[in-house]
C-alpha cells in the first residue's frame, strides 16, 4: 500500500505518479483508484466536504457491551 | 457452565456480557452469523453451523473486552473483564466442540478448533503490533499498517468464513475464497473504523465520551508518515500531543491537515481496495447466488462512502465550489 500512498499524494499535488510505483500496484489497487477517479481529481477539501454529509461508516469491528469511562 | 460447575457470580457476569452482545442488532448481528452465512452459500445447512456462530461472537466479545482494557477504556473492573475474556476464549472452543451435536465428524472439528487457535494467536501477535507502533515515533507505513490489520482482524474474520465453509464441505480454492473473502471483511472494518477516528469521531460518541485521537497505527497517520516533508510530519505530531492533552481545536486541525495531505482519499482507495479483493475471493468461492448477495450486501454495509463516491462521481463533481 506504500505504493498507493505516494500515488495518491502526488495526484492531490497535481503531479504525475512514477511509473515505478504504478508498476507495483496490486491489480485491486489500480482497480480501485480508477473508481475513485473522480474523487482524486478534486481537492482534498471538496471530498472532504462531500464525505462529511455522508456521515460516519460502520462500526460493526465488536461487539461493544462493557461499561465505558464516563466523563467526570 | 452448569457443567463445568463455574462459580455462579462469574457465570452470571459472562452471561450478562453475552446477553448484551447477542442483543446487538443490524450489521452487528449479520457479523455474528458470518459462518451461517458461508456455510448456506457452499450448499450447507446453516442451522448446523449455530455452534460456529457461537464460538464467533465468544471470540469477538473476548477480543473486545481485552481490547477495551488495554485501550483504558474501560473505567472499572478491568481485571474481572480480563478474568471474563479468559472463560470466554475457552468457551469459543467448546461451541466448536458442540459441533458433534451436528454430526460433524471428529476430525474436522478438531481442524476446526485448531485453525480458531491459530486465528486467536495471530489476532494476539497483530494487537502487539499495534499497541508496540503506538509507542514507537515512527510509527506504521501503510504496508506496515495493513500488515497488522491482517493478523489483528483480518484472522479472526478469515476463521469465521472459512469455517461455515469447510462444515459445509467446500475445499481447496473455493475454500480459500470464503477464507479470503473474510480476511478482506475483517481489513475493511479496519478502515472504516479508522476513517471514523480521524473524519466521523462522533460515531462512538455514543460508546465513549472522549474523542478518540488518531495514534501511530492509524491508516491515516501511517499515510501521513510515509508522503509528508519534515515540516508538515511535525506539525503534524504537535497538534496530535495538543489534542491528547484536551485541545479540542487542535484535534480538528490534525484532521484538517490530515484531509489536506490527502489521507482522507488515500483511506478510501485502500478501502476500496480491499472491497475488491473481498469481491474477486468470493466469486473465487463460487457459491449459491442468493448468499452470495446477502454477503455482498453485508460487505457494501461497511463504507458506505465507498459507493458514493465510486457510484456516483457526479456527486463530487457537483460539489466544486
Amino acid at each position: 500500500m506504500n505504493a498507493l500512498a505516494r500515488i495518491v499524494r502526488n495526484l492531490t499535488l497535481g503531479r504525475e505518479p512514477s511509473q515505478a510505483d504504478l508498476g507495483i500496484l496490486s491489480p485491486q489497487e489500480s482497480a480501485a483508484l480508477q473508481k475513485l477517479q473522480a474523487c482524486v481529481a478534486r481537492s482534498p477539501r471538496d471530498v472532504a466536504g462531500v464525505l462529511a454529509a455522508i456521515g460516519p461508516q460502520e462500526i460493526w469491528l465488536s461487539p461493544t457491551p462493557a461499561p465505558k469511562q464516563t466523563a467526570c | 457452565m452448569t457443567e463445568c460447575r463455574v462459580e455462579p457470580a462469574y457465570g452470571a457476569f459472562v452471561l450478562s456480557l453475552l446477553e448484551r452482545a447477542a442483543a446487538e442488532g443490524g450489521g452487528q448481528r449479520t457479523i455474528t452469523l458470518l459462518p451461517a452465512l458461508t456455510c448456506a452459500c457452499h450448499g450447507g445447512d446453516p442451522g448446523r453451523a449455530v455452534p460456529l456462530c457461537a464460538a464467533w461472537l465468544l471470540v469477538r466479545l473476548a477480543a473486545k473486552l481485552l481490547d477495551d482494557v488495554e485501550d483504558g477504556d474501560l473505567d472499572r473492573d478491568q481485571p474481572l473483564h480480563v478474568n471474563a475474556s479468559t472463560g470466554l476464549l475457552e468457551l469459543a472452543h467448546l461451541s466448536v466442540g458442540a459441533l458433534d451435536h451436528e454430526a460433524v465428524p471428529q476430525p474436522r472439528i478438531a481442524l476446526i478448533g485448531a485453525k480458531l487457535s491459530r486465528a486467536v494467536l495471530r489476532s494476539a501477535g497483530g494487537q502487539h503490533r499495534d499497541l508496540s507502533a503506538a509507542t514507537e515515533a515512527a510509527g506504521l507505513d501503510p504496508d506496515g499498517w495493513l500488515a497488522m490489520a491482517a493478523a489483528k482482524s483480518g484472522a479472526l474474520f478469515a476463521w469465521a468464513a472459512w469455517a461455515g465453509a469447510e462444515m459445509a464441505g467446500a475445499r481447496g480454492a473455493r475454500l480459500e475464497g470464503y477464507r479470503r473473502f473474510g480476511e478482506c471483511l475483517g481489513v475493511l472494518l479496519q478502515v472504516a473504523d479508522d476513517y471514523n477516528d480521524v473524519w466521523a469521531p462522533e460515531a462512538e460518541a455514543h460508546l465513549r465520551p472522549d474523542v478518540p485521537i488518531p495514534s501511530a497505527p492509524n491508516l491515516a497517520m501511517a499515510y501521513a508518515r510515509l508522503v509528508a516533508d519534515d515540516v508538515s510530519r511535525r506539525r503534524l505530531d504537535e497538534g496530535l500531543q495538543r489534542a491528547r492533552g484536551g485541545d479540542r481545536d487542535a484535534l480538528t486541525a490534525a484532521a484538517e491537515a490530515l484531509t489536506d495531505l490527502g489521507a482522507q482519499t488515500f483511506v478510501l482507495a485502500a478501502g476500496q481496495a480491499q472491497h475488491h479483493h473481498a469481491v474477486e475471493a468470493l466469486s473465487d468461492a463460487g457459491g449459491r447466488p442468493e448468499f452470495e448477495r446477502q454477503l455482498l450486501a453485508l460487505l457494501d454495509g461497511v463504507m458506505p462512502a465507498l459507493q458514493i463516491v465510486a457510484d456516483a462521481p457526479t456527486a463530487l463533481k457537483d460539489s466544486a465550489v
